[in-house]
């Protein structure tokens, strides 16, 4: 701690400091005074400038900088993230985004009416919507795992439509479990419900 | 008065992993992003929460700061938007009920927001700003034309220097010798 | 200088200051309202009705969102054809399908994630995609900014959404691709925050008695990779990387389907991969469900199908480019 040092802090505050900094800054960082120095000579600007608060906290290491810094260490170093390998989950952290994929199982299943001109093989469930044999539906679920379903009979673009239902329903639901809430995860059992 | 440089070089520190320079960061706009808050609610505390909350929300948000504007502007916006939900929130919900504090604590983890700030703890600011022109009225005119010029005006080094007509050098060392002058008086009031 | 002189100037320097900043808090950072948007749908109450738009297709649904201190709970009411519900809370999901008298109950769960160093979504994504504040509107009665978020390349969608100005709820998005035509689109007719939420509103109104209530199991995953042999992409648009790789249990399927998730951030590649059991079924190769486009390849023994609202080239692409290793 020396006069050196605060005449550094000065300079640096106002931007004036010359050449390399870095180790003024590793001093600063970790240096106690050197902080509530910097602290003060902020304090004392924001006097000249009418921008303090009516009332000042006398710690100089004050509580705004505590609990800011006491919160940041739970927090993950989100900043370097950019240079190293990032594991990624789907964001979109619209809740009602997420809704809407689910939504779009609704729309489906529930329209016996197909724009032609929109090639969607996913509206298997027109076809299925009609026959609701419930005692299936109830077998299926429970042995989880299941045969094509009426591979033998179905022609088989409605088993190809079947399948792909399946994984955009499944899709819809993971999408619906990335968003920051994890809402919505029962898209699933809408398609297998369709399924019937 | 906005210091880009130092800002520019603190942020750079952040986003390589540094978190401590974020503090230096915090100590340097506490004080006006707790005034700033004050012309949204009353009560210290309060604005303290605003504060914090506000330093926390920009350092989630650094990786999206483009450095195109100042950093000061970015939290000071970051603020008002925080202070405005704060009062938003405020009025939606029932007071002196359980549920704000589950969900401030939900929100924040086990970092206790609003700790209890006793009145001893408090300085008032016409107090310190008193002490703080005294000081600089006590000033020989060298330093206190420089530190203002600085301070107020907002010069660079440069033009303060050409203004004084004299060495940048010198001019550091005034802006320096004033602070150090204005900063004995000063701790003393701190430490009390 | 003396007091009067700097205090005149104290005054003037901060009131110009001021008017400065005045300026900047109008309008909002694009991304910290993202934020926010993503905040406030999960810590308000709210209830609502908005209409889904998919090609000439429009449905009409009801949401009602509780948040309190045991977490946040949700029922969505099918207003337009059969009339559905879903009804989730902290424990489990509920599905009620009236036309066929049946109640689906799942467990509300988490998916686990390969790492939970998740980095700021936001941050994440503002290297593929730009955001802007684009105007200002007016939907369900509420005023709202526009925030538009373009991709930075042709293989992802954009979207535009509608923020509400005071609460920050999204009120109206839309799902646009390269050449700024809608795909999807969602929009509120009508929007309420309210200080409380009656539990009554959770409850369903349309199941009775005689519904048959279906518990469903296949929440466990098996484990990945059990067969010895590993499914890849190796072709991916800058940014997207795997987060998730699992075997789903699928109705259609005699054996689990690898699945492998490839996401930016934003936008969500679904691959999966299933042995085939009978001679291939060689159909549709390409589909699109509004924004969502798939693309399926087959080779001798397996159908290797990419799902996502990417544009067509990025699910074919993505779908060609998947190559199996062995362990």
């Amino acid at each position: 701690m020396s006069e050196s040092n605060n005449k550094l802090i000065s300079a640096l505050m106002d931007g004036e400091a010359e050449g390399n900094n870095d180790k003024l800054y590793d001093a600063l960082l970790h240096d106690q005074m050197m902080r509530d120095t910097w602290s003060r000579y902020h304090l004392i600007a924001d006097c000249l400038r009418n921008q303090a608060p009516y009332t000042i906290s006398c710690q100089a290491s004050s509580q705004v900088s505590r609990v800011v810094m006491q919160s940041l260490r739970t927090e993950p170093t989100v900043l370097a993230a950019h240079k190293t390998k990032r594991f990624l989950k789907p964001m979109l952290g619209f809740a009602l985004a997420a809704s809407v994929a689910m939504v779009a199982v609704f729309s489906v299943h529930h329209s016996n009416k197909i724009d032609p001109m929109t090639a969607t093989p996913v509206v298997v469930a027109s076809a299925t919507d009609n026959d609701s044999s419930r005692p299936q539906l109830s077998k299926r679920l429970e042995t989880q795992v299941l045969p094509a379903s009426a591979s033998s009979t179905d022609a088989p673009e409605t088993v190809a439509n079947q399948r792909l239902n399946n994984y955009l329903m499944n899709h819809n639901q993971y999408r619906s479990n990335g968003s920051m809430n994890g809402i919505l995860p029962y898209v699933r059992l809408v398609a297998i419900e369709s399924q019937e | 008065m906005i210091n880009n440089v130092t800002d520019k070089q603190l942020i750079e520190r952040v986003k390589k992993g540094e978190k401590a320079a974020y503090d230096l960061l915090v100590l340097k706009y506490q004080q006006r992003i707790i005034n700033l808050a004050l012309r949204y609610v009353r009560n210290h505390s309060d604005a303290l929460d605003i504060t914090q909350e506000a330093f926390i929300k920009a350092y989630r948000a650094l990786p999206n700061f483009r450095g195109d504007s100042a950093f000061y502007t970015w939290l000071y916006r970051i603020t008002v938007n925080t202070a405005k939900n704060h009062l938003e929130v405020q009025s939606r919900r029932p007071r002196t009920s359980d549920y704000d504090v589950s969900e401030i604590e939900q929100i924040e983890g086990n970092v206790a927001l609003s700790e209890q700030v006793t009145p001893e703890n408090l300085l008032f600011k016409d107090e310190l700003q008193a002490t703080v022109l005294m000081a600089i009225d006590n000033l020989p005119p060298d330093l206190k034309t420089a530190i203002m010029l600085r301070e107020v005006e907002g010069l660079s080094y440069e033009e303060i220097a050409n203004v004084m007509e004299c060495p940048i050098g010198t001019v550091r060392s005034r802006i320096f010798r004033a602070r150090e002058a204005i900063d004995n008086e000063v701790r003393p009031l701190l430490q009390n | 200088m003396n007091y009067q002189s700097s205090f005149i100037l104290l005054v003037f320097l901060f009131g110009s200051v001021s008017a400065v900043y005045a300026e900047a808090e109008a309008y909002p950072d694009p991304q910290v309202l993202i934020d926010e948007m993503s905040k406030a749908s999960r810590d308000l109450n709210y209830d609502g009705v908005f209409v889904y738009t998919l090609g000439k297709q429009m449905d009409t649904m009801r949401i009602i969102h509780k948040a309190d201190v045991y977490g946040s709970s949700e029922r969505l009411i099918a207003l337009t054809g059969y009339a559905r519900e879903v009804i989730r809370d902290k424990d489990q999901v509920r599905c009620f399908f009236p036309e066929k008298k049946a109640v689906v109950v799942e467990k509300s769960r988490l998916r686990k994630l390969i790492s939970n160093h998740l980095p700021n979504p936001i941050s994440a994504i503002s290297e593929f995609y730009i955001f802007e504040l684009v105007g200002e509107d007016r939907i369900a009665g509420l005023d709202a900014w526009i925030v538009n978020i373009r991709p930075i390349d042709k293989y992802r969608y954009g979207y535009q959404l509608w923020i509400d100005k005071k609460f920050k709820l999204l009120l109206k998005s839309e799902l646009k691709n390269q050449l700024g035509v809608t795909l999807e689109q969602m929009m509120f007719a009508q929007l309420n925050v309210l200080d409380k939420i009656d539990d009554a509103l959770l409850r369903p109104t349309t199941a009775s008695k005689d519904f048959i209530w279906y518990h469903n199991q296949t929440d466990d995953h098996f484990d990945a990779g059990e067969s010895g042999i590993q499914w890849k992409a190796t072709w991916m648009p800058a940014g997207f990387m795997m987060s998730e790789r699992s075997k789903e249990p699928m109705t259609t399927s005699r054996m689990p389907v690898e699945h492998l998730i490839y996401t930016d951030g934003l936008a969500m590649v679904s691959i999966y991969v299933e042995k085939l059991t009978e001679r291939a079924d060689v159909f549709a190769k390409s589909a699109s469900f509004g924004g969502v486009n798939t693309h399926a390849v087959y080779t001798q023994e397996y159908q290797i199908t990419a799902i996502g609202e990417v544009p067509k080239a990025t699910v074919k692409l993505m779908a060609d480019s998947v190559k199996s290793y062995h362990r």
